[in-house]
């Protein structure tokens, strides 16, 4: 039992939890009182975080240093996408938001592997030219939400909201995914060592190509959502995601080099940044301050998780 | 006037004693850039005989210029992403297309900086070298643009700050159009505050932290509150003036917060606190005064959707205010005398006003034109 | 010189033992080392030469003997001995800076750290580096001030030889198969140096697999094999044959069945290879059959390993290959182990088609089978779930193996695949490798272990890149082989291949900041001729020098492999302190800024330390520098202190002095990279680790300095905007990273990092602004800028891509 125990202490779900509880507890202290509400709402809202940073995290499990910056700009104008064309036809709309957002991560993963330009620098660069479409499509296409869609975003099933209940499926889907299926222990073998995945006859090129077009169909989905869930499209719509789905994947275990990821760490994670955004809001500190913490905060976490993710 | 005249001939000069200074070569460039400055001032004087009415005739004659020809203007948009900024730039190409048409100006170029303050410098210097006769600004920063526009006027191009000035610094060929922001802010706040009985919870949405149009805001709201010691503002959450992020902000927020009875912002975001209200589960009847913005969005929901008896009042800058400034342009460039610092009103659309101001676009913002001469009247007579 | 009858050995190894778990890599070996004499080591594959070399320089601990040093013991001996005592090796790895010149290499190494060097250090370096490559290797005509990356092999291998040779305490020199990369006349010129050192009295140990050279060089030859000494013999007392049968021992005729394949199909068939160093390649595999590769190592045989593999996809001219392959890796920390998994992952790996249903693996079969693989393969640890690497290295070889043969291919290939691994577990796999034949598979072996080779039923032996003899059934023992891996081949002279001049005048890294400065600016005057003036000028380059001094920032953290994410904020952090702090109370804000800069080292010891990713780091730490502006200046205000807009605006004839900053600043970086000492270290830390610790420096260090510069550019930067704005604002200065590693790439640095470009960098960023104008001048939509910036990106680093690409080829 101690060496169960010790394994358990050591998983990367740990840190994410402990934050968690940290930040709820901070915020019963400063309104006052126990608050039920604040994780229903905040599990309705951490869908976006939760997307973009299990999203992330694939991208990085395949190895190299990989990490995509350009998500808040695929998100943004797939928003803009599913706003023009449900107009027309709800499927249609949410369907090439996520087809959108496939072919962004394509064009992503092309540049990368067949360029060998480091995967920073590739979204760095097609993050500019996301948001040159996003800046020369924002005055034509529609950026208000259609209404039906929204309805259903804001409905309830089984009493949880129904983005929430699409992101817990997504997720699990995924766990099977990456844990339970061929291309999951590809992606972790080509995380953990190119060359020998190579050997073992893996796909390489295919693999990690697979894991950006997976990240982009994520960012898609997550841009139709959130342009209901916002109102309406506008050309910073990513910009408010950017920093949690970073923290939410790292600090939910991911190891940077690629090869070792979990999912669950990383949800956990994404409710934790909510949670803390919930908090800043709440505690009516300055606005300098609010940031100073978040940045003093997510450093220390770092810090901690690191040490833990790269055993 | 003459001071002016003088001040702008003798910039010339300098300007091309010092291109001079750089070499045999630039010769030719720098009598172009003489002849150019020279020439703006003496064709501006033209316009004048085929202005109608109020032209200052005399002026036109006490100087003696000669024949108009119609003056190169260029605009430098901090930001063009949001809907407000939009129907500014659309309003200004509106009224750009009638003046060009009728010859009052030759050149209108529009330059974009997506809020980035240096682009925005860059851009103001490349009208200046390119000899733009004015510029106008909607300014990134109220003080990081200072040197920029300085050095504008310095070299006797007249600057026009609109909408998300005054920047803080001075200058004779400085002209600053701005709304009285405090004082909005602190109307819709006052009004809230009744509707509230005086006393209650609010919630006060700002902008981006750091800037001096949320500060000017946020200032009228403190006033405001002096009034209504028992109104307490539960929350202060800055949205960047954005619909999304006033959404993801307040939602996070509200279970946290109990029995908000109103609500007060800045612009761009009040649908979006309407529908947060909602999402959070408050039922129409407890719905908290929401003042509006003049977006479409909050002024169909207020005309149609809003439950019965709700009261609500809703005022925003008016972003006219650029196509305002392209007829201030030109009797600046005339030689009318205008005022340094021009106060522009604010638009407010009242419960009797809003059956005006049905099926706007949902991302348009309502807003008010003038005539040129009562812009000449009101505004650059100040 | 041949030692005396009464003289005393200098150093002495006495009875080494060194053995890893069961393997005995070095049994009861002794050594006598005399001054001036020269010992030529020499032993097949897998004797021990390495390893006793690796005890000698006190890299690896002994597990029982002892050295003797002037008659008495040495109780505690590792490097810090082994140099005191004066031995040193010329080294295969080449542990140089690739990114540095030679000669900057060498002044790394020199002993003194000392912060500041003698006045004249650079000429004294060059030319006692021109004189010991002149001295040692004459006529060799090697630049001493190119970057090592650009010299030919045989060069490196001169270098690396004079860089040993340069040894303050030079007592006994160690060479190792030094002569690899050298033409005939070089290794002339190398054992002309040999007999001058061992004239001097430096005892010289040479290892070689060529027999001729080491009777030439050697004044005693001393015979290796399989961990054990088997012979002393006088270089003028012995014949090359007399060596190889000494070397091979007698054969110990074993029972063999011998089987016939002649009637089984051919699973591969190479005709006439000639690729990649191979040379007339020709080869067949039958089903059924194991055959061996074998030979000296470093004759080709990884190189037709590897081009085996590549042809299962890719269509190679001479090879046939009938089945599907797979490859079982004996470098199992590159090439092999899956580090974060378990025994079970490791194997499944490549045979997950087996174990999955329709859409997921089923784990009841995926255990099943691992299971079976584990008890088959009689792993020593706790299960299937064990992590694979808390085996022992043997352990680890078996889970490999069981990879490769649980893929179900029909052909195996063993890529020296018990090294490092005990004789139980050798046999263990041997069985495997049987059981493997008999379920009708068919195995390539190539293992540096002759022994091992009586398992193949057939055996080629290669050299030099031919295939030198093929043994068939009863010939394969050890004598056979041994005798054939020394079999001569006709030896091609290594031609050196020089790179073209132009082409490196071309590729200069400054290169493309300059061309394209040129064309832009071309461009903007054209449209604007104004911007020729002494006002144009300034005014542009004055607004560009944040920029410069920004990207000039994010060049040091780049040159160490990082990127700093958060400089946009920072850099209107010290905006704010400037604006705001300095203006009013000057003491304050100067304490600010110590304090900033101070932080920025913080950051470079946490990323160090603790070894936390850069980028994730420096994007938390954004959120710090935002905040604290915003406490410090909550709205926008302050504006520039007197002096500092005073001295920025002064109006200097001629030139302005936006352009004489830039300018200067570039050729300060310039200088300080690039002829100062530490600049050396600096960018030697972005290259190679390992080479800077091993001078001695200290890689933490290195890393504090870096970002302390950097900082101190970031603070130039924030002045530098300060007074472009006359104000301070928190938000106005976000932009400035992404545009900074923009131009970083630019002006033509390497993202890996060790290649700062300190003048293409200030060029760049003038490119940059001035971009902008073109487009403002144009009448462009300024939407298309961002565009412009992010295609600038990815065609320069393409462009970089396909020109690296096509040097490679040109090498090979």
């Amino acid at each position: 039992m101690n060496n169960k125990m010790k394994k358990m202490l050591e998983s990367p779900i740990v840190w994410p939890v402990v934050g968690c509880v940290i930040l709820y507890a901070l915020i019963c202290a400063v309104s006052g009182a126990v608050n039920v509400r604040v994780i229903t709402s905040g599990l309705k809202l951490c869908v976006f975080a939760m997307l973009l940073g299990i999203a992330q995290m694939i991208v990085v499990t395949s190895g190299k240093g990989a990490i995509d910056i350009s998500q808040k700009y695929i998100l943004t104008l797939t928003a803009y996408i599913s706003c023009e064309l449900m107009q027309y036809n709800i499927p249609l709309g949410l369907g090439m938001a996520i087809v959108v957002g496939m072919t962004c991560g394509l064009i992503n993963a092309c540049i990368n592997v067949y360029l060998n330009i480091h995967a920073m620098i590739t979204t760095m660069a097609t993050g500019y030219l996301y948001y040159t479409v996003i800046l020369l499509v924002s005055n034509k296409f529609a950026n208000s939400p259609n209404d039906a869609f929204v309805k259903f975003t804001n409905a309830n099933v089984f009493g949880i909201n129904s983005m929430t209940a699409i992101a817990i499926v997504i997720a699990i889907v995924l766990y099977l995914v990456l844990y339970k299926s061929k291309y999951g222990m590809n992606l972790h073998a080509v995380g953990q060592k190119r060359e020998a995945a190579r050997l073992a006859g893996i796909n390489v090129n295919k693999t990690v190509i697979t894991a950006f077009v997976i990240n982009g169909a994520l960012c898609g989905l997550a841009g139709a959502l959130n342009a209901a869930y916002c109102g309406g499209a506008n050309q910073d719509l990513g910009t408010t995601y950017f920093l949690p789905s970073i923290a939410a994947c790292f600090v939910g275990g991911t190891n940077a080099a690629g090869g070792k990821s979990n999912i669950i760490a990383v949800c956990i994670g994404a409710f934790m940044m909510t949670l803390m955004s919930t908090f800043l809001n709440a505690a009516n500190i300055s606005i300098g301050g609010q940031r100073l913490i978040q940045g003093i905060f997510i450093v220390l976490l770092l810090v901690a998780a690191t040490k833990n993710s790269t055993k | 006037m003459k001071l002016r005249k003088v001040t702008a001939l003798a910039a010339a000069g300098i300007m091309a004693v010092s291109l001079v200074g750089c070499g045999g070569s630039n010769e030719a460039a720098a009598t172009t850039a003489a002849t150019t400055t020279a020439a703006a001032e003496t064709t501006v004087a033209e316009k004048t005989e085929e202005a109608p009415e109020e032209t200052t005739a005399e002026e036109a004659k006490e100087d003696g210029k000669a024949e108009a020809k119609g003056i190169r203007v260029g605009f430098t948009n901090s930001y063009n992403g949001n809907s407000y900024r939009q129907t500014e730039e659309k309003q200004m190409q509106i009224v750009a297309d009638k003046l060009i048409a009728d010859g009052y100006i030759s050149e209108y170029t529009v330059a974009e900086a997506n809020q980035d303050t240096a682009t925005q410098i860059s851009q103001i210097e490349d009208f200046i070298t390119q000899g733009y006769d004015i510029i106008i600004v909607d300014p990134a920063s109220t003080s990081s643009l200072n040197n920029a526009i300085m050095e504008a006027c310095d070299a006797g191009i007249p600057v026009i700050t609109v909408n998300d000035g005054p920047v803080d610094c001075d200058h004779e060929l400085l002209y600053q159009m701005f709304f009285e922001n405090e004082a909005m802010t602190q109307a819709l706040t006052e009004y809230v505050c009744e509707q509230m009985g005086g006393s209650g919870n609010l919630i006060e949405l700002r902008g981006t932290a750091g800037t001096t149009t949320d500060d000017q805001f946020h200032q009228g709201v403190l006033s405001a509150l002096e009034k209504y010691p028992d109104v307490k503002v539960v929350s202060e959450i800055y949205t960047d003036w954005t619909a999304s992020k006033a959404q993801t902000e307040l939602n996070s927020v509200l279970p946290t917060l109990s029995d908000v009875k109103g609500l007060v912002t800045q612009g761009g975001d009040a649908y979006a606190a309407v529908q947060a209200f909602l999402s959070a589960g408050y039922s129409e009847a407890d719905l908290p005064v929401i003042a509006g913005d003049n977006r479409g969005s909050f002024l169909n929901w207020w005309a149609e959707e809003a439950p019965e008896g709700y009261k609500t009042l809703s005022a925003a800058s008016n972003p006219w205010i650029g196509a305002m400034s392209l007829y201030v342009a030109v009797d600046i460039c005339n030689g009318d005398t205008v005022a340094n610092n021009m106060s522009v009103p604010f638009g407010m659309v009242d419960a009797d006003a809003l059956p005006n101001y049905t099926g706007l676009g949902d991302d348009d913002v309502a807003f008010t034109e003038m005539s040129w001469d009562d812009i000449r009247t009101q505004i650059e007579a100040q | 010189m041949r030692h005396k009858e009464n003289q005393k050995p200098y150093l002495s190894l006495k009875n080494i033992d060194r053995f890893f778990g069961i393997t005995k890599a070095l049994q009861g070996v002794n050594l006598d080392i005399y001054e001036g004499e020269v010992i030529g080591l020499v032993g097949p594959n897998g004797a021990g030469k390495s390893t006793l070399m690796k005890i000698l320089t006190g890299v690896l601990p002994m597990t029982n003997g002892e050295i003797i040093y002037n008659g008495s013991s040495e109780g505690n001996y590792n490097a810090r001995t082994a140099k005191q005592i004066g031995v040193n090796c010329a080294y295969q790895d080449l542990s140089l800076c690739t990114n540095l010149s030679i000669f900057e290499n060498f002044a790394m190494l020199n002993v003194s750290h000392s912060i500041a060097p003698s006045k004249n250090w650079r000429n004294q370096t060059k030319a006692e580096v021109k004189k010991l490559i002149e001295t040692y290797f004459p006529g060799s005509n090697i630049d001493i001030m190119k970057p090592l990356e650009t010299l030919s092999l045989t060069d490196r291998q001169v270098v690396e030889i004079c860089k040993t040779l340069m040894a303050d305490n030079l007592k006994i020199l160690i060479l190792d198969e030094p002569t690899s990369a050298l033409s005939s006349d070089k290794a002339k010129q190398l054992h002309k140096i040999v007999a001058d050192l061992s004239a001097k009295g430096v005892a010289v140990i040479y290892i070689s697999h060529k027999l001729d050279e080491i009777r030439v060089v050697s004044d005693r030859i001393v015979l290796l094999t399989n961990g054990q000494n088997k012979g002393e013999f006088y270089s003028d007392e012995i014949t090359q044959d007399e060596l190889i049968a000494h070397m091979g021992g007698a054969s110990e005729k074993k029972e063999r069945i011998n089987l016939d394949f002649s009637n089984q199909p051919d699973m591969l068939k190479i005709t006439n290879l000639n690729a990649r160093g191979l040379n007339d390649i020709n080869l067949y595999l039958k089903k059924g059959e194991i055959i061996g590769i074998s030979g000296l190592a470093g004759s080709g045989q990884q190189e037709l390993l590897q081009q085996i593999f590549s042809a299962r996809k890719k269509n190679i001219q001479g090879i046939e290959l009938n089945g599907q392959l797979s490859y079982v890796s004996g470098d199992r920390a590159t090439e092999g182990v899956f580090q974060f998994w378990n025994i079970r992952n490791n194997i499944l790996i490549a045979n997950l088609d087996r174990v999955k249903g329709k859409l997921l693996i089923d784990s009841k079969k995926a255990d099943e089978s691992a299971q079976s693989w584990y008890d088959k393969l009689k792993f020593r640890a706790e299960g299937i779930d064990s992590n694979i690497m808390s085996l022992s290295g043997g352990n680890q070889q078996k889970a490999l193996i069981a990879r490769g043969i649980a893929s179900e291919a029909d052909i195996i290939i063993l890529n020296d695949p018990t090294a490092g691994v005990d004789i139980g577990t050798k046999q263990d796999i041997y069985k495997l490798l049987d059981e493997t034949r008999e379920m009708g598979k068919s195995i390539i072996l190539y293992s540096t272990e002759d022994l091992e080779m009586e398992i193949c039923d057939r055996v080629y032996v290669m050299r030099d890149g031919y295939i030198t003899k093929e043994l068939k059934g009863e010939e394969i023992d050890v004598p056979n082989l041994v005798k054939a891996s020394f079999i001569e081949t006709e030896k091609k002279e290594i031609v050196e291949k020089k790179k073209n001049g132009f082409s490196q005048y071309m590729t200069a890294p400054w290169m493309l900041p300059l061309l394209t400065l040129i064309v832009i600016f071309a461009a903007n005057v054209m449209i604007n001729p104004n911007l020729m003036s002494y006002t144009g000028l300034r005014m542009k380059i004055s607004s560009a020098l944040p920029l410069i001094f920004a990207a000039l920032g994010q060049m040091f953290i780049v040159m160490c492999g990082d990127v700093d994410m958060g400089n946009g904020y920072s850099i209107g952090l010290v905006n704010v302190i400037v604006g705001i702090w300095l203006t009013g109370s000057p003491l304050l804000g100067l304490l600010g800024l110590v304090i900033f800069i101070g932080l920025y080292m913080v950051l470079a010891a946490l990323i160090k330390i603790r070894q936390i990713p850069a980028i994730v780091v420096t994007m938390g730490a954004q959120f710090v520098w935002y905040g604290m502006a915003l406490l410090i200046c909550p709205t926008p205000g302050g504006a520039c202190p007197q002096w500092l807009s005073d001295f920025l605006r002064f109006k200097m004839p001629i030139i302005p002095l936006p352009i004489v900053i830039a300018a200067v600043t570039g050729l300060a970086c310039w200088y300080f990279l690039f002829r100062c000492r530490y600049g050396i270290i600096l960018r030697g830390s972005g290259n190679n680790v390992q080479a800077l610790e091993r001078s001695g420096w200290s890689h933490l260090v290195a890393k504090i300095v870096a970002y302390g510069i950097s900082g101190f550019f970031v603070v130039l930067a924030g002045m530098a905007y300060t007074n472009t704005c006359n104000g301070a604002d928190a938000n106005s200065s976000v932009n400035y990273n992404m545009m900074s590693i923009a131009t970083v790439i630019l002006g033509g640095c390497d993202m890996a990092g060790g290649l700062p470009v300190p003048v293409g960098v200030v060029m760049a960023a003038i490119v940059m602004n001035l971009i902008n104008s073109l487009l403002t001048a144009m009448k462009m939509n300024s939407n298309y800028q961002t565009a412009i910036i992010g295609l600038i990106l990815i065609g320069v680093l393409a462009l970089k891509f396909l020109i690296h690409r096509k040097e490679r080829g040109r090498c090979e």
